[in-house]
């Protein structure tokens, strides 16, 4: 299936390490980027994207409060976000909204969690 | 302004727990075992704090600082050799990046190493006290730890000091976690403390 992936992340670092692995595992994606949550919003609309990848720590619109704003606007859309802060306070908002958490660093087991995620969400 | 020797016990379990989180991170990290000591919980004036760091030998270190707000404040750095910044980037990113684009990428994937750490053991931190905690985007600061604790001078207040060294044997690179406590936050850090102990009580 043709999937295409937004990757939000203000490192340059991450994205690229997030994008070889799912290539690696997925090489028909498509992998789109945005380096912050404003850029990351407007994108989900403007283009077909089947799910997304979401740092936390972001200057500007952080990772949660981007993720609220796509999830209001695509609620079918699944959300990861990738942060190596999970608080208990953290896990409670995030199933409030509907998004799921995987902890960083960005690792292949870390992905693959990401990406069963991705796929199999209905 | 003295914690009693429980709080000290309760605030070196607290962060020897975070300490766990960060030494299962910076493994993933690094691909390969990372020794991390147990906290240390150390009372000090900002001119202690200076000698301090310097006898720790990290005078040429490089330093990842982030903040963290909530019921407590709190400064949180990783400090790690300035000539070993490059192979701790190298270490994350693998052989996936050429030499010369690692050379351009350093900083930023120095704060992401900065970030990832100072998070696992503040998010470990955060949950045992109960007390959600955000943080700040992390800084890179280039300059002489000596400089650094210089510019947070602000009179004679002690500073909380809890530090971490860490060790990642076969790659030759030591450093250390530091965590700078508000001198602030000390009554709701004691009552926290004085929470967490009646807890476990």
């Amino acid at each position: 299936m043709a999937f295409t992936l937004l990757v939000v992340d203000d490192s340059r670092v991450s994205r690229m390490m997030i994008k070889a692995r799912v290539l690696a595992a997925h090489p028909d994606w498509t992998v789109l980027e945005a380096a912050s949550g404003d850029e990351a919003v407007p994108m989900v609309s403007q283009q077909v994207v089947h799910g997304v990848t979401m740092d936390v720590n972001m200057p500007g619109l952080n990772g949660f409060d981007a993720a609220v704003l796509i999830k209001h606007a695509q609620p079918h859309l699944p959300v990861v976000m990738l942060t190596a802060n999970i608080q208990e306070s953290s896990h409670a908002r995030a199933k409030a909204e509907g998004v799921c958490f995987v902890q960083k660093p960005i690792t292949d087991a870390s992905m693959r969690q990401v990406m069963a995620y991705l796929t199999e969400s209905p | 302004m003295n914690l009693d020797a429980l709080s000290v016990d309760a605030l070196t379990e607290i962060f020897n727990l975070g300490v766990g989180q960060a030494a299962n991170a910076f493994s993933q990290i690094a691909g390969e075992s990372v020794q991390l000591t147990v906290p240390r919980v150390l009372m000090l004036s900002r001119n202690e704090l200076a000698d301090h760091l310097a006898l720790g030998g990290v005078a040429g270190f490089s330093a990842v600082r982030q903040r963290f707000s909530g019921a407590i404040q709190s400064e949180a750095v990783l400090m790690f050799p300035a000539d070993r910044g490059l192979q701790l980037v190298r270490m994350m990113v693998g052989g996936e990046v050429a030499l010369d684009q690692l050379a351009e990428m350093e900083q930023e994937a120095l704060l992401e190493i900065g970030n990832i750490l100072l998070n696992s053991v503040m998010a470990s931190v955060a949950d045992e006290l109960q007390a959600p905690m955000d943080g700040d985007l992390p800084t890179l600061d280039l300059s002489l730890v000596q400089d650094l604790v210089g510019g947070r001078s602000e009179g004679g207040a002690p500073v909380l000091l809890i530090d971490i060294q860490f060790e990642v044997a076969a790659q030759e690179v030591r450093g250390l976690l530091a965590f700078l406590l508000d001198v602030g936050s000390w009554g709701a850090l004691e009552q926290m403390l004085s929470h967490y102990t009646q807890r476990l009580a």
